[in-house]
This record gives C-alpha cells, structure tokens and sequence, in this order.
C-alpha cells in the first residue's frame, strides 16, 4: 500500500501539483491508513483465513 | 464418505468448541498487545519512508524531528524494539495450545499446521509483490526519495527469472541464519520480511524446549530456563528471547509457578518480595538503555554487544562485524519485552485492557497488515493518468529532455 500507492500520491500531489511537502505527506498518510484497513481486512479474511482452514483440514485428514 | 467429511468440517468452522473458545479467551490479551504492535509498525513503517529523521540517526533532519525522535521513537515507533517483541510474543504464543493440553496430537497439530498457516499467506503477499514490482516503472520511488531527501528509500530489487522467483519465496521458512541477507528480503518493499522469516525459524527452540516443560519438575524450568539463556546469550542467537516467551506462557499455564509469581520472593522471615516491582525495574532499565543508545550515543547504538562473551573469544569476530545490516537480539528490548510480559500476567486490569475488541482484532489481522502496509496497487484507476503524466515529467528529467506538462 506504502509503496505503491502511497508513495505515487505523495509524488503526484507534490511534484505535479506543487503542494507543499507536509500536506502531501498527510495526504499519503490518509490513503495508507485507508487501503492498509482495508486490504489487510480482504487479505485476513480471503488468505489468512483460508491458510489456517486448509492447515487444520490437511491435518485431521493425515489423522485418516 | 467425502462429502460427510466435507460437512464435518465445515460445521467444524462455524461451530466453537467451547472449552477451547474460552481457553482462548483467556489468552486474547496477547491478541491484543499483537494489535498495538500492528499499530506501531504501521507508524514506523511510515515514517521510516516520509519523516525519516523522526525514526534514525543516519538521516538528518530539521530539529524539531531529531527532538521527537528523541523522545517519542524509542516507545512508539522503535524498529529493534517492535521486531523483538514480535519475536518474543511468537514465542509466548505458539506454546499455549500444547502447555495447555499437553498431548502427541496437540504437539503434532502445531507442527503440522504452522508452516501452512504461515507460508501461504507469506507466499501469496511475495507474489503479488514480485509481480507487482516487475510489472511498472518504479521510477516515481526514486522520485519521492530525492524529495523527501531520504537515502533508505529504495526500490525493492527483484529476483532475475521465475525460477530464482520461486526460489525467493520458497527460501523464507527454510532459512536459518542471516534472515537480512534472503533474497525476499530484498525483494519485498521496506525490507521487513526478514522478520516472520526468522520467527517461523525460532518457532522450531520453542517447539523442542515445550515438550520437556508439562512433564519435568516445574520448579526447576527456572533454572533450565536461565542455563539455556545464558548459553544463547553467550553466542547472542535468539534463543535466549524464545526461551523468554516460553517461560512466561509455562508461568501463565503452570498452575504451580503462578502461585510462586502471585505470591513473590520469600527470604527469610521479612515479608515477600512481590515479582511486580522486578517487572517494573526490568522494564524502566530496558528504557533507560534505550534512551540512552537512541538519545545520547546514537553512533555507539551496537555497543551493547560487548555483553556477549563469544564476541570477545572468537577470531575476527567484532562488535563491528556482528550481523551487520540485520537485526539482533538486543538487551534493552529483551528486558522490556519480558517486563511487560511479566507484567501482564500479574495484572488483570492490563489484561481487560487489552482485551478490548479493537486491540484483539487488530492484533488478529496483524500479519494481513504485514502484508498489505506495502503492497497492491488496484483500487485507483481514476488516478491512473495522474500517475502517467508524473511518470513521463520523471522519464523526461532523467533523460535530460526538456518537457513541459
């Protein structure tokens, strides 16, 4: 999110803008904040999740 | 018979066992603390990238940074200190189902399951990054590097062909030393994947040390704690943080050591010495030691290394050269960490504390946010020409073209 989007938005905001090296970064800060909330909640719930469920079932199925 | 089976486990999801519901319960605080170190790194990793000065000392800064990195970093947004309490908690962490019911099939679940739990979703966080960052032109990192004027910004380095690729991602749990040097370190942005590489490696000094615990003599896991500190200390591995997280999860389920916690330091005839205020002065030492190497003596932050006697008893080996560019077990966050852990065992009001909802589900998703603190770039198509115009007004400069947008 950081590195991607984050960085780009301070990037567009301050070289192609001209604002200011402060607001920008607060800008930067509120995407990061929002797409981290957001992404970490897809990736928990879609991948982590997921791992954990496969993990536990390969193991009662070993048990087989 | 598959599709039974299928059902079972299922129902198996949605259903909570409840013994085991609440043994979980009790335990959530650790969740919790997880979800304060997610917020931390989450400030640290920002800052690191757009206020560098506020975080070290090797970039410099305007005066009022360097003063807040003074005073606030070494609580709240301390590198060394957040990847060790990481370490530490993982220690803590991965024992309780085993120290709670002590059994071949809880012991063989742990290590069946861990590698999976966490290999996947390292594994999936890897590829989307590597195919992220061979896909588009990084020059705008470069860009915000020179106009933020911080040097550690780098664009992350990626594996030459799909097989060194797979390669890169397969080597993160095999790894067993210089966890800095792997390739998906270099690889994945903020450098940071050194860090469940070497807790999934420490997992392994808590899983042989657990099975001895249930079964001996809890008054003497004090000592054999201590012996195998000192040994690892010695070498300054990180098995004297693991040991640490295991001891105080074998506190926290031996029913036998909390009495002695709760009941403090007997000598003599004089009234107990309560456990709390080691705990207290363990944990103010750490911050003094911490303040000390961050506020005072920031050139001479690895001298504490002079502690660990093979450093002095090995040829060539120097406080110079130790691990350089990779993290070590540090002093000032091991008598921190344990402190605190101490600490928590001790008080049921910190524990309710961290109880709370938001803590444990933020502590819940804190490797999701690993992840994704650094990654993804769907989501902002309207931005998308915004982001090509700056590319080419970047191309142009480096080319040395004269280009007006």
């Amino acid at each position: 999110m950081l590195y991607v989007v984050s960085i780009r938005v301070f990037v567009a905001l301050h070289e192609l803008k001209h604002v200011p090296v402060a607001s920008a970064i607060f800008v930067a800060f509120v995407s990061y904040l929002a797409l981290t909330a957001a992404f970490a909640e897809a990736f928990y719930w879609t991948i982590e999740k997921s791992a954990s469920w496969f993990a536990g079932s390969i193991f009662e199925w070993s048990r087989n | 018979m598959a599709q039974v089976k299928f059902v079972h486990s299922i129902k198996g999801m949605l259903t909570t066992n409840t013994q085991a519901s609440s043994a979980r319960q009790s335990q959530d605080y650790l969740y919790g603390l997880r979800g304060i170190l997610a917020i931390e790194s989450f400030l640290w990793l920002f800052l690191k990238t757009f206020v560098p000065a506020v975080v070290t000392n090797d970039v410099s800064g305007p005066g009022h940074q360097v003063i807040a990195r003074k005073i606030f970093s070494p609580i709240f947004w301390n590198e060394s200190l957040i990847s060790s309490f990481f370490v530490i908690l993982s220690a803590r962490s991965v024992c309780i189902h085993f120290l709670q019911e002590p059994t071949a099939k809880t012991f063989a679940r742990s290590l069946m399951t861990r590698p999976l739990r966490i290999g996947i979703p390292l594994a999936f966080a890897l590829v989307f990054s590597i195919s992220i960052f061979s896909c588009i032109d990084t020059v705008y990192i470069d860009l915000a590097a020179q106009a933020l004027k911080n040097p550690n910004l780098a664009v992350p380095i990626m594996p030459s062909s799909a097989l060194a690729s797979f390669n890169t991602i397969w080597d993160v749990l095999w790894m067993v030393r210089d966890f800095g040097d792997q390739m998906a370190n270099q690889a994945f942005p903020g450098t940071t994947m050194w860090s469940p590489s070497l807790i999934y490696s420490q997992s392994y000094t808590v899983y042989i040390a657990m099975v001895i615990l249930p079964f001996t003599r809890a008054s003497w896991h004090v000592q054999a704690v201590a012996i195998f500190s000192i040994g690892s200390f010695w070498f300054d591995s990180w098995g004297w943080y693991s040991a640490a997280g295991l001891f105080v999860a074998d506190i926290s389920h031996n029913p036998d050591l909390a009495a002695r916690l709760r009941s403090g330091i007997k000598i003599g005839e004089s009234p107990s010495f309560p456990y709390w205020i080691l705990a207290v002065l363990s944990v103010t030492a750490g911050f003094v030691m911490k303040y000390l190497w961050v506020a005072v003596f920031p050139e001479h932050l690895r001298a504490e290394l002079v502690l660990h006697p093979s450093l002095h008893l090995t040829q060539g080996l120097t406080i110079h050269n130790f691990n350089t560019g990779q993290a070590y077990a540090r002093l000032d966050d091991y008598l921190i960490v344990v402190g605190i852990l101490v600490l928590l065992e001790l008080s049921t009001r910190m524990r309710s504390f961290l109880s709370s909802r938001f803590l444990v589900e933020a502590g819940k998703r804190s490797l999701s946010k690993h992840q994704v603190f650094i990654l993804h770039e769907k989501g902002l198509t309207g931005y998308r020409p915004l982001h090509r115009t700056v590319l080419d007004v970047v191309r142009c400069q480096y080319q040395g073209v004269r280009c007006s947008t």
